[in-house]
């Protein structure tokens, strides 16, 4: 069977049958390859192949359960409340460091920018003058798909036509790429560098994308594969040190470390998937392969002049949309009669979907193992509802978290945890001090460079310290 | 081992917040304030005369009760004029109640909200006795009309046999009982140690839910656990702690086009009436659940709730009142929604521990109000005076109404429809016709809000 494209989305044109087979290849050898990770011992996932059983749609909202979370108990709010400042937060674009830059005397950070709603769904609100919503577009686009279509077309032309397309404007190739090579520091030589993206390579984080508009998802983990990872990784039946069987979906986010506890939609999918493994089911995603924008429940909502307008504008329209805008053309979008100011508050009544296939356990094939916990959660100090993931083999090793390493999880006392990024985005332009790590991003590089152990508790150590301006000197010198 | 049940503070919180009237006969009545001065008068000699948590549960626990009972509850709107500026009313933190029911109407799917009359406060009563109560009744609107206030609506409801609701079915077999002490003992008797299900029933097979559900400064349920307590409600200022809000909502029930609906489909399915109806809710009449009674109703009993979406539930032996024993046969679970549907109402506004798109057990459990409805007829038709206390009204009685009640694909991804009852829809069985958004204060901040300026 071949596998299409999200929403079979028909960008291809002229070369559609080449394309969408590259696609499927592509797109398989993914599936394929993660099912190798070692850390998916003991799954019941499979790779699509034809024949498919229903697949089962499942739904949660667009606005992302870890603001919420964390702005819950927050001490520093004053008077304003959580939802307000869930709102302000989500709506926030958040530096991150993905690099280096070399100058002519040192190398400076690249920092970039991306938006930290992490439902698998992302959007920018655009406001009128007195800050009231005029339009918020969502898309549930993956990068995947984009770094497809540079592999495509490397030249990034194509790319620049469905930017075209998609905006309504004309977008050339040389917005989409880097203008000089992002490196990182080498694992061979820790006084040198290697580059991660080369000059001229599409850029995912480009302004067309995250200043001036947007098109797909710039969040870490709103991508395609993490989601089949988080399939995976939850059809691994878990139990704990005690042999007691885990079948909560908060406790299967945390012994299987995928995912976040906080979100909505990694315990949902997590626990759905687990269950039915239980019940005798393996699990795969169905075709074609992707999250999607499902529903708007439109109840409450207004213009305030002239007609309210709910559009899909790529993808299908029955549950399947990878783009879609609300918008009052002659007014500002009002809801329960109050005018909107933060593209969060349509979020919130916007549904996602992924949908999953299940398919019987072939006959004769025994009943997947139950592997012990390889997670844990920590609550993060002064925000009782909003929890960390540690893994013992490498974040309670080293000098700088405190914790004997070997401690089984729950029995740990409370430790610092990551700092999101949350929060309104620092005055400061890019480039500037003050832009914060994201432990996420560190260990992706540190696993695409292939660095060792050092990388992720050097990142560690940075986010505790504060940032960047504390970064260990021999990290920094010249390549 | 989880955290001891928090002591309740027995002579602040409103007496049908905690534990609930419960009387035979209620009503309700909504007043619009004209002059706030003077209504603040009134407040404080009605004050000193509502009904508490202490006098409900002394009376549950000893002989019977004369007089009517009475609670106070104020909009947002109201508490903004009467509290004035000492109150800071902005910094509450929750939206819905801030707006009120009449622009959140179209969010719930009602269709007239804005046309609804509104009242700045309203008073419950609740007696045994149905001319003490319209006496009491009488003498308040009487007062209260000669102190700047208008009565903007009265309601009357009256309890049926076995606590029936209009399409005949028993009603509150699944209210939450509230974890806590008063006098340093728990309020619901609670299963023996070790029973099945001891840490989440009481005796009588109620959900145990953790005060701050329904009662600022006290912990709520978890999000993560269905029995540990989660963190301190907080509504956003102080004066808060001891109240609660109360969503109201008329509920016109269309009972003639329920019955027919039920009828046509037996026919169809070659079945009888009863036992559509019985899957339309997922119980049977007499509170008997689906699930375990697929074919017949097998009467109500302390075992109505013990059973499970996901998990089988074993054989096991609960203790009736006098010590009887109640032999509860082992009931499998039905995750495909075989023996009750995924549209059930029972399993719609309650999935269990199904998986559900807010994940499961602990948020079905944090999703729940403390409900206090009470069936009512007039000439106009017949329903439910429904009301449920609760710290967060958008987020969690709007996510269940919202979320669940009036949506596909959840809270289970298989449900392919809205809520079979309650769902909405052209000719719904149920529609609000009436209500609001109040917060019923601690003995103390009443006082308070009659003393500011």
């Amino acid at each position: 069977v071949q596998l299409l494209p999200p929403a079979n989305v028909g960008d291809f044109q002229h070369a559609a049958r080449l394309m969408a087979a590259e696609w499927n290849d592509f797109l398989r050898t993914q599936l394929e390859t993660l099912l190798e990770a070692p850390s998916l011992a003991g799954h019941s996932f499979f790779v699509p192949d034809g024949g498919e059983p229903p697949s089962h749609e499942l739904v949660w909202q667009a606005f992302p359960g870890a603001i919420d979370a964390w702005f819950r108990h927050d001490p520093g709010l004053g008077d304003r409340t959580p939802r307000a400042a869930a709102d302000e937060a989500a709506d926030a674009l958040v530096p991150m460091v993905v690099g280096f830059r070399r100058e002519t005397d040192r190398f400076s950070p690249v920092i970039v920018y991306y938006r930290q709603q992490d439902e698998y769904c992302e959007w920018r609100a655009e406001l009128d003058d007195d800050q009231r919503v005029r339009r918020v577009t969502f898309t549930a686009e993956s990068p995947e798909y984009w770094a497809f279509l540079e592999n495509m077309d490397p030249s990034l032309r194509l790319s620049a036509a469905v930017y075209t397309k998609i905006l309504d404007e004309a977008v050339m190739p040389g917005e989409l790429s880097w203008p000089y090579d992002v490196l990182v520091p080498s694992v061979v030589d820790p006084t040198g560098w290697t580059v991660r993206f080369p000059a001229h390579t599409y850029n995912p984080w480009n302004d067309r994308n995250v200043g001036q508009g947007i098109v797909h998802c710039t969040h870490p983990d709103n991508t395609l594969m993490k989601a089949a990872m988080l399939v995976a990784s939850a059809s691994i039946l878990r139990h704990t040190a005690g042999g007691d069987r885990i079948d909560d979906a908060f406790g299967l986010v945390c012994a299987g470390g995928f995912g976040d506890p906080n979100r909505l939609s990694d315990p949902a999918i997590g626990h759905f998937v687990n269950q039915h493994v239980r019940l005798g089911r393996q699990v795969s995603v169905a075709d074609p392969v992707g999250v999607y924008i499902r529903d708007l429940q439109l109840g409450g909502f207004a213009a305030s002049a002239g007609k309210l307008h709910w559009r899909c504008k790529r993808g299908q329209r029955d549950g399947r949309m990878l783009r879609a805008v609300l918008e009052a053309p002659d007014g500002h979008i009002v809801l329960d009669g109050e005018p909107v100011r933060r593209g969060g508050e349509v979020a919130r009544r916007l549904r996602m979907t992924s949908a999953v296939l299940l398919r019987p356990r072939p006959k004769g094939e025994d009943a997947p193992d139950s592997r012990a916990a390889v997670a844990g959660c920590l609550v993060q100090p002064g925000r009782p509802e909003y929890y960390g993931v540690f893994f013992p083999e490498w974040d309670w090793r080293g000098p700088w978290i405190p914790g004997p390493a070997d401690t089984p999880a729950a029995t740990l006392p409370q430790v610092p945890a990551i700092a999101p990024a949350f929060g309104p985005a620092p005055a400061a332009a890019p480039g500037t001090p003050g832009a914060r790590l994201d432990g996420r991003i560190l260990h992706d590089i540190a696993r695409d460079a292939a660095l060792d152990g050092r990388w992720s508790r050097w990142s560690r150590w940075s986010l505790l310290a504060g940032g960047i301006g504390v970064m260990p000197t021999r990290w920094s010198g010249t390549g | 081992m989880h955290a001891a049940e928090p002591p309740l503070r027995a002579d602040q919180i409103q007496g049908n917040v905690i534990p609930g009237f419960n009387t035979d006969h209620q009503r309700l009545v909504g007043f619009a304030i004209h002059d706030v001065a003077r209504a603040r008068a009134w407040l404080a000699d009605q004050a000193r005369g509502v009904t508490t948590l202490a006098e409900v549960h002394a009376w549950r626990r000893g002989p019977k009760r004369e007089g009517t009972w009475r609670n106070l509850c104020f909009s947002y709107a109201a508490l903004e004029r009467i509290g004035g500026p000492d109150f800071r009313c902005d910094a509450i933190r929750d939206p819905w109640f801030k707006r009120g029911a009449a622009k959140v109407g179209r969010s719930l799917g009602d269709r007239d909200a804005h046309a609804w009359p509104r009242a700045d406060v309203l008073a419950i009563l609740g007696d045994n006795d149905p001319r003490g109560l319209g006496r009491a009744c009488a003498d308040l609107i009487r007062e209260a009309e000669r102190h700047g206030l208008g009565k903007a609506y009265e309601e009357s409801g009256t309890r049926r046999k076995e606590s029936r609701e209009p399409f005949g079915f028993r009603d509150g077999v699944s209210v939450p009982t509230v974890r806590g002490t008063v006098d340093g003992r728990v309020l619901a008797r609670r299963r023996p140690a070790g029973a099945l299900l001891a840490d989440r029933l009481t005796a009588t097979g109620k959900p145990l839910l953790w005060p701050g559900q329904a009662v600022f400064g006290y912990p709520g349920q978890s999000r993560v656990s269905a029995v540990a307590p989660g963190e301190t409600a907080s509504g956003g200022r102080s004066w808060m702690v001891d109240g609660s809000f109360l969503v109201y909502r008329k509920l016109r029930q269309d009972v003639d086009a329920f019955r027919a609906f039920a009828e046509r489909a037996a026919h169809d399915l070659g079945t009888q009436r009863e036992h559509v109806e019985a899957m339309l809710i997922g119980r049977w009449h007499d509170g008997s659940p689906v699930v375990r009674h697929p074919n017949a109703p097998g009467g109500y009993d302390a075992g109505a709730n013990d059973f499970r979406y996901f998990a089988d539930t074993p054989a096991h032996v609960l203790h009736g009142p006098g010590g009887v024993p109640i032999v509860v046969p082992p009931t499998p679970a039905d995750p495909h929604g075989e023996r009750c549907p995924h549209l059930a109402h029972i399993r719609k506004v309650n999935p269990r521990d199904a998986p559900s798109d807010l994940a499961g057990e602990p948020m079905a459990l944090a999703l729940q109000p403390f409900r206090r409805g009470i069936p009512y007829a007039d000439p106009d038709g017949q329903g439910l005076l429904f009301l449920a206390y609760t710290t967060a009204i958008e987020e969690r009685f709007g996510a269940l109404v919202r979320g669940w009640v009036g949506l596909d694909l959840a809270p289970e991804a298989p449900s392919r429809t809205a809520d079979a009852i309650a769902g909405g829809g052209d000719r719904p069985f149920v529609e609000a016709v009436g209500g609001g958004f109040f917060f019923a204060p601690s003995r103390d901040t009443l006082a308070a809000l009659t003393r500011s300026r």
